[in-house]
C-alpha cells in the first residue's frame, strides 16, 4: 500500500513550490504599489477587479474550518450539519446588497476600515471607533493564533517528525507575514487567488475522493442509507443542531463573517459595482456547492469508513458521556475534524497509487491554503484596526503616510511574533494557554455580528442616533460573554440554569444580537423624541 | 416581484436549514422510519432543493435587480 511517508520528497516539493509563489507573489504586489500611503497599503488602491476580489472574499471567508471542521462536523454529528451549507448564498447576496453600499459611501468618503464608517455616520469619534476596533480585534485575534496552529498541526499530518509542529507553525507564520509586510493588501488579494483556488479545488477533490474510494455514487449512498438513524437526523448525534440552533448559526455566521473588518476593507477596494455584483454570484454558485459536493460527502464517507459505533451497535463515549470518533480517526471528542485528512491519507493513496498520494497532498496543501489566507487577511486587518482607528487617531494624528504605513508594518511583525510564541508555548505546556484563544476564536463571528445593527441603519434605514449604537453595542457584546464559557469560569451557574438553556435554543450571536437590536431601537427612539 | 423574490429566499433558508426541516426531518426512534428519498438521505435531497430555489432567486436577481453602474 501507498502511503504519504512512501513518495519520497513528493510533499515536501509541492509544499516548497506553494510558499515559493507565494513570496514571489508578495514580491510583486511590492513592486506595483503606487507610493506610501495608507489607501494603497491597505485597500490596494480601490482598484481590484473582479477575479481577484471574488477569490479574496472566498479565501478570507473560509478559514480551515471549511476543510477540516465542517467534514469533522458531518462525521460526528452527521447529514443535518451539511444544511449548514445554506448559509453560503446568504453571504453571497450581503456581498452585493452591503458590500456594493459599503464601497460607494466608503469610496466617496475615503474610509479605509469599518470604524471609520461607523464613527463617522454617529458622529462618535472616540467612543464608537474605539469599540468598533475592539470587536475587530476580537475577530481578528484569535483567526490569527488559531490559523498558525492549525499550519503546524497540519505540517505533523505530512511530515511527520520529532519537531513538525514546530517547523509548521513556523514557515506558515513567516511567509505570510513576509507577504503581508511587504505587498500589504494587493499582496494578500493576489496571494488569496491562488488560496482560493487550492481551496475550492481542495474542498471538491476531497468529497470525489471520499465518494471514490467507496467506489463511486451509487455504492456511497448505498453504504450512507445504512448509517445508524441519528446519523440521518436533526438533531444529529450529539443532539446539538436543533433546526433552531442550525438556522440562527446558518443566517447569523453568513452576516457575521461579511462584515467583519477584513471582509469590510474587500469592499471598500473593489474597483466598482460590478466587481462585487459578479463577486456575489460567483460566492453563492461555487463555494455553495464546494460545501455540498465536497466537504460535506467527505464526513457522510468518513462516518461509513470510520463508524462511530462499536460493533454492538453503541456510540463509544467519554465518561462525561461524549460521543469520540472511530479510534483511528482520533481518541478524544476534539479529534472529528482529523476525518477529511485520515481518509485521504489512508485511502487516496491506495485507490490511485502515486497520482493518489500527489492528489492527497494538494489537498493537504489546500488545506494550509485555507490556514494562510485566514491568517493574513486577519492580520492586515488587525494592522489597519490598530494603526488607523488608534495609532493615527489618538497617538500620532500628525503622522505621515509612510510613517503610518511602516507602524502598520512593524504591527504585522509583532502580532505574528507574539501569536506564534504563544502557540509554541501552549505546545509545549501542561495547562492550556491557548484556551481563552480557542474560546474567543469559537465567539468571533458571534462578536462581528454584533456591528448588524448600526450596518443595516447606516445602509438602509438611517433611523439610529449615537446614544442607541454605542449602548446597543456594549449590550451585545455583554451578552455574548454572559453566554460565553468565560462567565461559567467566573460566576459559576449564576442564574440557575437559565443562560444554558438560552444557549441550547439559539445561536449565542443571535441572543446578542436580539438584545442589541432592542436597546439601540429603543434608545435611538428616545434620542429622536427628545430632538 | 421584487417582494416575492426578499420572501422566497428567506421562506427557503427558514424551511432548508431551520424550522422547516421538522417537515421532512425522519424519527430515528421510529423502526419504520424512512430515511433516504431517491436513494440519498432525506435531509441532504431537503438542503439541495432550498438550495437550488436560494441560488435562482440570486439569478433572477442578479439579471434584473442588481445595478452594474454606480
Amino acid at each position: 500500500m501507498n502511503s504519504l511517508g512512501e513518495l519520497g520528497n513528493v510533499p515536501h516539493v509541492i509544499l516548497g513550490l506553494y510558499l515559493l509563489l507565494l513570496l514571489a507573489l508578495g514580491i510583486l504586489g511590492y513592486r506595483r504599489r503606487q507610493g506610501e500611503s495608507e489607501e494603497d497599503y491597505y485597500l490596494a488602491g480601490r482598484g481590484q477587479g473582479w477575479v481577484v476580489s471574488s477569490l479574496t472574499i472566498m479565501a478570507t471567508f473560509f478559514s480551515s474550518f471549511a476543510l477540516l471542521g465542517a467534514p469533522g462536523m458531518v462525521y460526528r454529528d452527521g447529514v443535518v450539519f451539511a444544511l449548514f451549507s445554506l448559509n453560503v448564498p446568504v453571504a453571497g447576496v450581503a456581498i452585493y446588497l452591503l458590500g456594493s453600499r459599503i464601497r460607494r459611501i466608503g469610496r466617496d468618503k475615503g474610509y479605509l476600515t469599518p470604524a471609520d464608517m461607523i464613527a463617522d455616520h454617529y458622529d462618535s469619534p472616540a467612543a464608537l471607533r474605539l469599540l468598533v476596533a475592539l470587536v475587530g480585534l476580537l475577530y481578528a485575534v484569535p483567526y490569527v493564533v488559531i490559523q498558525i496552529q492549525a499550519g503546524g498541526i497540519l505540517s505533523q499530518q505530512l511530515f511527520p517528525g520529532t519537531d513538525a509542529f514546530e517547523i509548521g507553525a513556523c514557515l506558515l507564520a513567516a511567509i505570510t507575514m513576509v507577504y503581508v509586510v511587504v505587498g500589504g493588501m494587493r499582496s494578500v488579494a493576489w496571494t488569496d487567488v491562488l488560496q482560493g483556488g487550492l481551496l475550492v479545488g481542495g474542498m471538491l477533490l476531497a468529497g470525489i475522493a471520499a465518494v471514490g474510494v467507496l467506489g463511486g455514487p451509487g455504492p456511497f449512498f448505498e453504504a450512507v442509507a445504512k448509517l445508524p438513524p441519528k446519523s440521518l437526523s436533526a438533531p444529529g448525534t450529539t443532539g446539538r443542531w436543533t433546526p433552531e440552533l442550525l438556522f440562527t448559526a446558518s443566517l447569523f455566521a453568513s452576516l457575521g463573517s461579511m462584515i467583519q473588518p477584513a471582509q469590510w476593507m474587500r469592499f471598500y477596494a473593489a474597483r466598482s459595482n460590478e466587481v462585487l455584483r459578479r463577486s456575489a454570484l460567483i460566492f453563492a454558485a461555487v463555494l455553495t456547492l464546494c460545501f455540498f459536493f465536497g466537504v460535506m460527502l467527505v464526513g457522510l464517507g468518513g462516518q461509513v469508513l470510520y463508524p462511530l459505533v462499536d460493533d454492538a451497535g453503541e456510540y463509544r463515549t467519554t465518561d462525561t458521556g461524549a460521543v469520540l470518533p472511530h479510534p483511528d480517526v482520533g481518541a478524544t471528542p476534539g479529534e472529528f475534524d482529523q476525518i477529511l485528512v485520515v481518509v485521504l491519507k489512508n485511502h487516496l493513496p491506495e485507490l490511485m497509487g502515486p497520482a493518489g498520494v500527489i492528489l492527497a497532498t494538494l489537498v493537504l496543501v489546500a488545506i494550509m491554503a485555507a490556514a494562510m489566507s485566514t491568517a493574513d487577511s486577519n492580520l492586515h486587518a488587525l494592522s489597519a484596526l490598530i494603526t488607523h482607528d488608534v495609532y493615527d487617531q489618538f497617538v500620532r494624528p500628525q503622522g505621515s503616510q509612510r510613517e503610518r504605513t511602516w507602524v502598520g508594518r512593524a504591527l504585522i511583525a509583532a502580532v505574528t511574533v507574539l501569536a506564534l510564541i504563544l502557540v509554541i508555548v501552549a505546545r509545549r505546556s501542561d495547562s492550556n494557554p491557548l484556551g481563552m484563544i480557542v474560546i474567543l476564536g469559537l465567539l468571533a463571528i458571534a462578536f462581528s455580528t454584533q456591528l448588524l445593527p448600526m450596518t443595516v441603519d447606516m445602509l438602509f434605514l438611517q433611523r439610529g442616533t449615537r446614544e442607541g449604537a454605542i449602548v446597543g453595542l456594549i449590550t451585545g457584546l455583554a451578552t455574548i460573554f454572559l453566554l460565553s464559557p468565560f462567565w461559567s469560569m467566573v460566576a459559576g451557574d449564576a442564574f440557575g440554569g437559565v443562560l444554558g438553556s438560552m444557549k441550547k435554543m439559539i445561536d449565542i450571536g443571535a441572543w446578542g444580537l436580539l438584545f442589541n437590536v432592542l436597546v439601540f431601537a429603543a434608545l435611538s427612539w428616545r434620542s429622536r423624541l427628545r430632538q | 416581484m421584487k417582494i416575492f423574490l426578499i420572501a422566497l429566499f428567506l421562506l427557503a433558508i427558514t424551511l432548508g436549514a431551520g424550522p422547516g426541516i421538522h417537515l421532512v426531518n425522519p424519527d430515528p426512534t421510529d423502526p419504520g422510519a424512512s430515511f433516504t428519498t431517491f436513494g440519498l438521505p432525506t435531509i441532504y435531497v431537503w438542503g439541495l432543493l432550498w438550495y437550488v430555489v436560494q441560488f435562482s432567486v440570486i439569478l433572477v436577481a442578479y439579471f434584473r435587480y442588481w445595478k452594474t453602474d454606480e
